[in-house]
């Protein structure tokens, strides 16, 4: 079986980016630990963020048109990378069924309390399933289309907020109380994590950039807007709900967008919030889906669609399994994915490839450097390649 | 006689012209060795081959001692002037055997009778079942071992008239018939250029029809024109009759409920889309020409935005993708808010709803449906009715089945507006088969709706975005402008942009030369400025 | 293919066991408003206000009553929100609560525990009045029935919203604001207060929202001040306007000004905002409040001002920035020196402004609230006066 190419534009990088990063981070809510300063937090973790991405990306653009897996192999021959594929499956799956697990205890729990939750982690697998069997320029593309979307409604959740009185900028006061410990903590151990260095998953997408020379450029561009986005969006919970309600509440935005009342008319806008994590979710469920994916095709070298339906249901079950009820999940997300889970796959495993890919490019390069620039070679041509698409 | 003298000096000149056609004839003459053309065997065969139909037909006569026969499909051939001109053949008495001596001389001598009719020489049985199928009339003549076919089909087509599904109130108001040839002739008088190409196809095995390939060469993209051209040679089927077969037989996809090619009974559609660079295939026998390819935004861009000012333009098509919105969502929106998420709705609107449903028996999908099912019954009557009756159907459709459902208490005043609402949306759409798309997905919305609440509408409209993403109309993506987006385009896609500022073709379609607008300045009244001194 | 049919099939088996959350229109009762009093032997009493929709619509009106009240007793109010079709035939939705109204028994007693069943519950929202209910039970509140409306808490949602916008006479406490009030060290809360003028028996009646005068008629109070969440006493209502002044929540308000002896000025304020300032000096809180607002004279008893004049306009603000600072400052030692209650917020000011002081002597707010030094500072601008210059009575020269 040809395993196709697929291109994704700048502007899709782009939407996807946002989407991924608002995910689940807008569900429920993040910085919260650093209370009326979580937007300063938030700020600071985007400044890793862009880091992050520009590490990643240095990384992965040694080889413009491999993804992860296949670097890997480069470094560490195909048998190890197999065994390295089969632990970032697992862990790309299990974010996955954790984003679509802090979706659907959203929806139980705020739109449909009385339908079973494995309904609607059903339903929504099995559209990330059916999007994802159509391939990620699909993906791409409905994200490219729903974004202004996004946007839009967002802006009007703000202007609502504000139109209806319930802001109170004051709350945000006292600015740094407590110091900037508290703030350079959580950006640290926890927003670096949780959104920013899950953009690992994204190492499989940039080998199907069509144009390379600005993704650097754009990928900043979208971890700055995401950046805002979520630090508006904290600023609003702040300033409407105040920071004590704020950590009391599950679902911030939720219950933020809950204040809005205009005129006694438009009011209760739930499913425009909704409509806005809904999206997010979804970005980011199927991109850590697809890096799965990805690496089954790695594997078995099979096209990635082939795993795409039954894979869904994989996710579907264990967005229920992984954890019993809600304080568990929550907690799990705090105390045990950080540190047993992100940091490994996000900073140990990715650094160490990286000295290890440093390392062998430097070899090869003076090995044949006697000879011809063979390196050299084998750069242009990737990158003819990729002008070429 | 005395006709038939100036007739032949006039014959001098063309044949005189046809010089270069004789030598092509020629090699072909060459090539063929054995005919089976004679004036005793190929009557008899043809109408062997036509199995003695009824309107095939054969008049015999003898001019200058030689029999002649000539066949002809009675019900192709236009009678009159058959009538005319085989008199006029059989009976001139003329020295007719010194010219009838091979069938360059006998075409010679037709062109006299027959006036500007196409004419065809054929030399095969077959050749002259296929002339006799268009409408000719062959001629056979003892000694000459070639037929003449003289094209005088029958001219029975209906005059241009104005469109009937497709109506502007400003813009031009004719609409292409029938006949093929009538269809090519409004487009080339709108594209005057000698770049405007028209390739023909024969498709379908048994119908023989007409298909016309146009383009306009050096804006139209050679890639796509190439895989037009492929995919119409790849259609082997028996039977053609209207676009909407060739529509079928060369989308990239048909399980969708999205057209990939637009249709349109508009020649100045046409020829506009023609000039962005998009194909167009002409079908004869139909007044619906396909335009290829087609996309998305495309089917909410009427003629009509760029014959009136641009902010009319622009806010119609805005109001059009609405009620695309409306037409979609309504139905489904109203069963979810009202069976799933009262809290929606404020609370005096709530009220009233509750109001008006007090005593309504049925559960709101149900209310829905009933009503949704009873339109498109109406809908359909509505068409296929005998025009008189049409009208009645309309008026008891609407005040029989609605108010007397309303009053009776069987459905609520509130989902008459709904279905009202719907339907009327539904029409706008410019081209009538993309409203099928609404009006069919409306129903699994509904579905959904009833089952999930909004949550349900969300996913149906998340994977219905997700297949129009995925959805290529000959190569282009079909949600083109938007996604991929391309910022350049954005200026005819939601809104229309002045004229002047729009100058580049759209890029999804690829076309080879991009300019549009030459001259590239917003018109200002400059020269106007010393007018206050008179 | 085969593919496809699987996923078809496992999702119409799963989707057509579905419609969990299905609930008709025309099964539901929207309930606007609840009342909580004191159960006697269990910790509460609920009453609920169900709509009986059909009445309100002019066109299926046929006169009978437009709301069911009914209460149950039980200790949790969750429980009790569910067991309502013990007497109520369809399944309640509150969603569209109004009002609610809590019994002056509960707020003494202070067993407020019920708030969190409302904060968390996923149907309430944010948007009702919290008011309490004076000299009389909470439950017949809802029952009194009115003119307009019809059912007593849409009639008070909207009586409380335009008292706010016309005068400033309800202090507006939403949910929200509540739970706010109760978390934070340096603000109390306050309600407002509610009771009937007339005889609330006859007041459940259908006849009395016949009647333009009606029997009994649900008004205004005055201002219940909460310590934690516990009823400290009743404010009249002039206070409840000062306090909406002074935590910059007043829209409008008209202020009666005395000019000359027994000579009153009307001035309409509006466009008013109050700024904060504050800190901890040398252990004594100061705080400063800067009033700035707009006027109109609406009315002028004192006839021999010109109100062509710029210094008659002039003459007027001061008088009027005289009298609100007086009022103002009567209400803050009032509750300085009564209560020790601040429901103004100053805690929070100094929270915000003053952290780290403030964090030292959290605990002992109230003592510092007493000993605060409160400066107001008040400026008022009259921009016109209405349609007339000088008064018809003035003298004429």
């Amino acid at each position: 079986m040809k395993i196709e190419k697929e291109n994704i534009s700048l502007s899709q990088l782009l939407t996807l980016l946002i989407n991924f990063l608002l995910g689940s981070a807008i569900v429920v809510g993040v910085g919260g630990d650093a209370k009326n300063d979580a937007w300063l937090a938030i700020l600071l973790g985007g400044l890793i963020g862009i880091g992050i991405i520009t590490f990643f990306h240095f990384f992965i653009y040694r080889f413009p048109d491999k993804n992860m897996f296949q670097v890997f192999e480069f470094c560490i021959g195909r048998k190890i990378t197999i065994v390295c594929t089969l632990i970032y499956i697992v862990y790309y799956l299990y974010i996955s069924s954790r984003v679509i697990r802090d979706f659907g205890e959203l929806m139980a729990t705020a739109i449909l309390p009385n339908s079973p939750i494995e309904m609607m982690s059903l339903t929504f697998c099995l559209l990330m399933g059916y999007i994802l069997y159509l391939g990620i320029e699909v993906l791409a593309r409905t994200s490219e289309i729903f974004t202004p979307y996004l946007f839009g409604f967002f802006l009007l959740l703000a202007i609502f907020l504000f139109a209806s009185g319930s802001l109170e900028f004051k709350q945000l006061q006292p600015i740094l109380g407590e110091g900037v410990m508290p703030v350079i903590k959580t950006a640290f151990t926890e927003l670096a994590f949780f959104p920013y260095g899950e953009m690992i998953a994204f190492s499989v997408i940039y080998a199907s950039l069509t144009n390379k020379k600005y993704s650097l450029r754009v990928s900043i561009v979208g971890v700055g807007t995401a950046t805002l986005i979520l630090s508006v969006s904290a600023i609003l919970m702040i300033v409407s709900l105040g920071a004590d309600s704020v950590a009391r509440s599950n679902f911030p935005l939720l219950s933020t967008a809950r204040l809005v009342s205009i005129g006694n008319f438009i009011e209760r806008l739930d499913a425009l919030v909704v409509f806005i994590i809904m999206l997010g979710v979804f970005i980011k469920g199927s991109l850590f889906f697809y890096a799965g994916l990805k690496g089954l095709e790695y594997i078995f070298k099979l096209p990635y669609r082939y795993f795409a339906i039954p894979i869904s249901m994989i996710i579907s079950l264990f967005s229920i399994l992984v954890s019993v009820d809600f304080a568990d999940h929550i907690q799990e997300g705090i105390k045990m994915v950080p540190y047993y889970l992100h940091f490994p796959f996000q900073v140990v495993l990715p650094l160490i490839l990286f000295l290890l890919v440093m390392w062998k490019q430097r070899k090869i390069k003076s090995k044949r450097k006697g000879e011809q620039d063979g390196t050299e070679q084998t750069k242009s041509s990737f990158i003819k390649e990729t002008n070429k698409n | 006689m005395a006709p038939s003298r100036p007739n032949r000096r006039l014959l001098k000149k063309p044949i005189k012209i046809e010089d270069k056609l004789r030598n092509t004839e020629k090699k072909v003459e060459e090539k063929k060795e054995s005919f089976d053309l004679t004036v005793e065997t190929l009557p008899s065969e043809v109408i062997n081959a036509f199995g003695n139909s009824a309107d095939i037909k054969m008049i015999e006569g003898i001019i200058s001692e030689r029999n002649v026969k000539i066949l002809f499909l009675e019900s192709m051939v236009d009678s009159t002037s058959l009538k005319e001109t085989t008199s006029k053949f059989l009976s001139s008495i003329s020295p007719i055997g010194e010219y009838l001596k091979n069938i360059d001389e006998l075409s010679a001598y037709c062109k006299g009778i027959f006036g500007g009719a196409s004419y065809k020489i054929v030399s095969s049985k077959d050749e002259s079942i296929h002339e006799i199928i268009n409408g000719s009339v062959v001629i056979v003549v003892e000694h000459i071992d070639k037929a003449l076919a003289v094209n005088i089909m029958n001219g029975e087509k209906r005059s241009v008239a104005e469109p009937t599904s497709q109506t502007v109130i400003r813009g031009p108001k004719d609409a292409f018939i029938e006949s093929i040839s009538t269809n090519v002739s409004l487009i080339r008088r709108r594209i005057r250029n000698k770049n405007l190409r028209f390739e023909q196809y024969t498709i379908g095995e048994d119908t023989q029809t007409t298909v016309y390939l146009g383009f306009f060469k050096g804006i139209a993209n050679e890639a796509i024109i190439q895989e037009v051209r492929n995919r119409l040679k790849k259609i082997k089927v028996s039977a053609i009759f209207e676009s909407g077969n060739i529509e079928e037989l060369i989308a990239d996809k048909t399980f969708t409920l999205f057209p990939l090619a637009l249709n349109t009974e508009r020649p100045d559609t046409v020829a506009a889309n023609l000039m962005e660079g998009k194909m167009v295939i002409l079908i004869d026998g139909t007044p619906f020409a396909l335009i290829v390819p087609a996309v998305f935004v495309n089917f909410f861009e009427s003629p009509e935005d760029y014959y009136q000012s641009f902010f009319l333009g622009s806010f119609l098509r805005m109001i059009r993708y609405l009620s695309f919105m409306i037409a979609l969502l309504t139905p489904s929106i109203y069963v979810g808010v009202l069976t799933y998420h009262h809290e929606l709705l404020p609370t005096t609107l709530l009220l009233s709803v509750i109001a008006q449903r007090e005593g309504i028996p049925f559960p709101a999908v149900v209310e829905v449906l009933v009503m949704e099912i009873t339109f498109e019954i109406l809908r359909e009557a509505g068409v296929r009715m005998p025009r008189v009756v049409g009208q009645m159907v309309s008026i008891v459709g609407a005040l029989v089945i609605g108010q007397a459902a309303a009053e009776a208490g069987i459905i609520s005043n509130i989902m008459i507006i709904i279905v009202s609402i719907t339907a009327i949306a539904n029409f706008v759409s410019p081209i009538y088969s993309f409203a099928t798309a609404s009006r069919l997905l409306r129903f699994l919305l509904i579905f959904f709706a009833a089952i999930l609440g909004l949550y349900g509408v969300l996913l149906v409209l998340v994977a219905m975005v997700a297949h129009l993403a995925a959805l290529r109309s000959f190569g282009v993506p079909y949600l083109a402008p938007i996604a991929p987006f391309i910022i350049e385009d954005q200026k005819d896609v939601f809104v229309r942009f002045p004229f002047w500022n729009m100058k580049k073709r759209p890029k999804y379609i690829r076309s080879e030369s991009e300019q549009k607008v030459f001259s590239a300045s917003p018109p200002s009244p400059s020269s106007m400025k010393g007018g206050n001194t008179s | 293919m085969r593919l496809k049919s699987v996923v078809i099939v496992i999702a119409i088996v799963t989707l057509l066991t579905g419609c969990w959350d299905h609930r008709e229109i025309s099964e539901i009762t929207v309930v606007v408003g609840m009342a909580v009093d004191k159960g006697d032997d269990d910790k509460f009493t609920l009453t609920i206000e169900g709509i009986n929709a059909k009445e309100l619509s002019d066109k299926t009106a046929s006169g009978f009553a437009p709301s069911v009240v009914f209460s149950l007793k039980g200790d949790t109010l969750a429980e009790l929100s569910q067991k309502m079709n013990i007497g109520i035939s369809k399944n309640l939705i509150f969603s569209h609560m109004k009002v609610l109204v809590i019994g002056e028994s509960v707020l003494r007693e202070g067993i407020l525990d019920f708030i969190d069943f409302l904060e968390r519950n996923r149907e309430i929202r944010d948007d009702f009045n919290i008011v309490t209910a004076r000299h009389v039970k909470a439950a017949d509140i809802l029952k009194v029935t009115f003119l307009v409306q019809k059912s007593s808490s849409l009639k008070l949602h909207t009586q409380l919203n335009s008292f706010v916008e016309s005068w400033g006479g309800d202090p507006d406490i939403r949910l929200n604001d509540f739970i706010q009030a109760y978390t934070s060290a340096g603000k109390r809360g306050v309600l407002a207060a509610l009771t009937i003028n007339g005889d609330p028996k006859k007041g459940g009646s259908v006849d009395n929202m016949k009647k333009g005068a009606p029997d009994a008629m649900v008004v205004v109070d005055s201002m219940a001040i909460l310590k934690k969440d516990k009823l400290l006493d009743f404010l009249p209502l002039k206070d409840t306007r000062n306090y909406l002044w002074l935590i910059n929540k007043l829209e409008k308000t008209v202020v009666t000004v005395e000019c000359s002896k027994n000579k009153f000025l009307g001035v309409r304020i509006f466009n008013t905002v109050t700024k904060s300032k504050g800190s901890l000096v040398k252990g004594r809180a100061i705080i400063n409040l800067k009033i700035r607002a707009e006027a109109y004279l609406d009315s002028t008893q004192c006839k021999d001002d010109d109100l062509t004049q710029i210094k008659t306009f002039k003459k007027f603000g001061k008088l009027t920035d005289k009298q609100i600072k007086k009022d103002l400052e009567t209400t803050i030692k009032k509750l300085q020196q009564n209560y020790e209650a601040d429901i103004f917020g100053f805690g929070e000011i100094l929270f915000r402004q003053d952290y780290n002081n403030f964090k030292r002597i959290e605990k002992q707010w109230d003592e510092y609230f007493k000993e605060a030094i409160v400066n107001v500072d008040v400026n008022v601008k009259i921009r016109r006066s209405g349609i007339r210059t000088k008064s018809p009575f003035s003298e004429k020269k």
